[in-house]
């Protein structure tokens, strides 16, 4: 009787229609079944508007709130946890028809994904000035680190960093020319709080090499293909002071 | 599964567990500069169940200071499933790493079918629903290696059932030999939503069993009123509320008591200050019954 009775009460949840519980009822036809619905859907809709910050500022409370309470339809919660739901939300606001004149709007949900992930990520170290210098010369540039697990890199057609920054951090948001420019953006938490920053075009190669596997000399290579003449050695000593690689001990 | 498990003793509290809160993001600081006599936390630990991050090391300072509490909200023990191996393997983890005085779920159900609710669903109280409720506290205390509290729901639907949530719950602490968490506003809340009294509720409940109290806020339905009240959690504990903590205390005497607060989070001072009031409660009760217990010597 228990798996009827709860697969009666899931169905109702999801679909809003409390018709097949009314003779598991022992008094009038109650108001209450709403409440537990209400509860659901908006613990959902406040789950993702906390993890979704900037999306939420552009589009307002109505609007998101449509917009989430559609992705929970497609892709419910599997685990018991929500810390980390919505994974897949960035995907779903790129095929959201109401917001399809926001072209940045997706690239907003995967820089705000990537804060959130950064946020939760390991608390792993990062490589440190201190061991590269410890390393022999070519034990170096053969050495492949590999990202520290906080690091995301978030690249767009459009300005999306900067939108996202004023969005996230200001109290009255610039203006922003959408025409501007294309922005590549690193987020990570090398330790402490969640850090973001725009990368040159040179830097966002480079990581990109590295999240790729390529040693450092291997990613100095690609840097050297693409853009002639550029020094890579500045690059690798800015990247690495700000923690972005993964460090050697555990 | 359905014996008593004796092996599983009920946990020794911190003596100085008085009046507590649940611990929010904003208060963190506070918290941990707080000299609050009696003061402890408590948290959901699904919102620790990550792999890093702030939020843990915030958690893992406060608790050097602090008794606390983990207050699951996702094991879906009212289920009709059993518990969720992945997530007992998890809140383990987090009880290993952060040793808390308290453990508690709710007789409730929260996933179904692999799908996650994130609400706490009412279950009718029926012998098949008690004896697959018991073998699912049983389990989880083994997992865990400690005794669980189970905390009374607030319900907004008339279920059908074969006996009283108080019969359900006093049966469910001989079986399996778990506490009680005692939510005086879950029980303000049901008794007006359901028609009973609940004054006769605390009368009728196995307060023998109750390790902890909660106190929190709630609200009337925007379309209903009085007729349909919301555990809303997001202001300040009503009167009625206070009143029915006061007779549940006269009973058991004073247990750890937690204030919840979940939305429209006020300032910690604020939030303090009605923690306070519980605390004050509980101290002057710790007299009386010091002053008793003298007056029989």
């Amino acid at each position: 009787m228990s798996d009827r009775f709860h697969d009666v009460f899931a169905a109702a949840l999801k679909t809003g229609d409390a018709g097949a519980l009314s003779n598991r009822l022992s008094g009038p036809d109650s108001p209450g079944f709403s409440v537990y619905r209400n509860n659901v859907v908006s613990s959902i809709i406040t789950t993702l508007g906390d993890a979704y910050p900037a999306v939420k500022r552009l589009v307002g409370d109505r609007f998101f709130a449509n917009m989430a309470k559609a992705y929970w339809e497609d892709h419910p919660p599997t685990t018991r946890s929500l810390t980390l739901y919505g994974e897949r939300f960035a995907d779903h606001v790129a095929a959201w028809k109401p917001a399809e004149n926001l072209t940045y709007l997706a690239d907003i949900a995967r820089l705000d994904r990537a804060w959130l992930d950064a946020h939760h990520a390991e608390d792993a170290p990062a490589l440190t000035v201190k061991s590269v210098q410890a390393m022999a010369p070519e034990a170096l540039g053969a050495y492949r680190p590999g990202l520290h697990p906080s690091a995301r890199v978030i690249t767009s057609d459009q300005p999306v960093y900067t939108i996202w920054r004023t969005n996230r951090e200001d109290e009255t948001v610039e203006k922003i020319r959408l025409d501007t420019a294309r922005e590549t953006a690193l987020v990570h938490r090398p330790k402490g709080d969640v850090k973001h920053r725009t990368l040159t075009p040179v830097e966002a190669l480079f990581l990109d090499a590295i999240a790729k596997g390529a040693s450092f000399d291997g990613a100095s290579g690609v840097v050297a293909n693409s853009f002639p003449g550029a020094d890579p050695a500045p690059v690798f000593i800015s990247l690495l002071t700000e923690g972005v690689f993964r460090g050697t001990e555990k | 599964m359905t014996s008593p498990t004796p092996d599983i003793a009920p946990p020794s509290l911190p003596l100085d567990m008085g009046a507590g809160i649940g611990l929010k993001g904003a208060h963190y600081r506070s918290v941990l500069d707080s000299d609050a006599d009696g003061l402890w936390v408590e948290v959901h630990p699904e919102n620790y169940m990550a792999p890093g991050g702030p939020r843990l090391n915030w958690l893992e300072a406060i608790r050097r200071g602090r008794p606390l509490s983990l207050h699951g909200v996702a094991l879906s023990l009212a289920g009709a499933d059993r518990p969720d191996k992945t997530h007992l393997s998890h809140l383990k983890r987090l009880i290993d790493r952060y040793e808390p005085a308290l453990v508690s779920e709710h007789l409730a159900w929260s996933a179904h079918d692999g799908m996650y609710f994130n609400d706490l669903l009412p279950a009718p109280y029926t012998e098949a629903a008690l004896d697959q409720f018991c073998a699912n506290v049983s389990e989880t205390q083994d997992a865990l290696g400690r005794s669980i509290l189970i905390e009374n729901p607030s319900l907004y639907l008339p279920l059908k059932s074969d006996m009283s949530e108080t019969d359900f719950l006093a049966e469910t602490v001989r079986r399996t030999g778990c506490g009680l968490l005692l939510d005086i506003n879950n029980v303000f809340v049901s008794a007006n939503n359901m028609g009973y009294d609940a004054r006769a509720y605390i009368d009728a409940y196995p307060l023998h069993a109750i390790g902890e109290m909660h106190l929190a806020g709630h609200t009337e339905d925007a379309t209903h009123g009085e007729a349909l009240l919301i555990d809303s959690h997001d202001m300040p504990v009503r009167d009625g509320v206070w009143d029915l903590y006061d007779y549940a205390l006269s009973k058991t005497g004073p247990k750890p008591t937690l204030i919840e607060r979940d939305g429209n989070i006020p300032p910690f001072e604020e939030l303090m200050a009605e923690r306070d009031q519980a605390q004050s409660i509980l101290d002057a009760l710790k007299h009386q019954t010091h002053d008793t217990a003298r007056a029989h010597v």
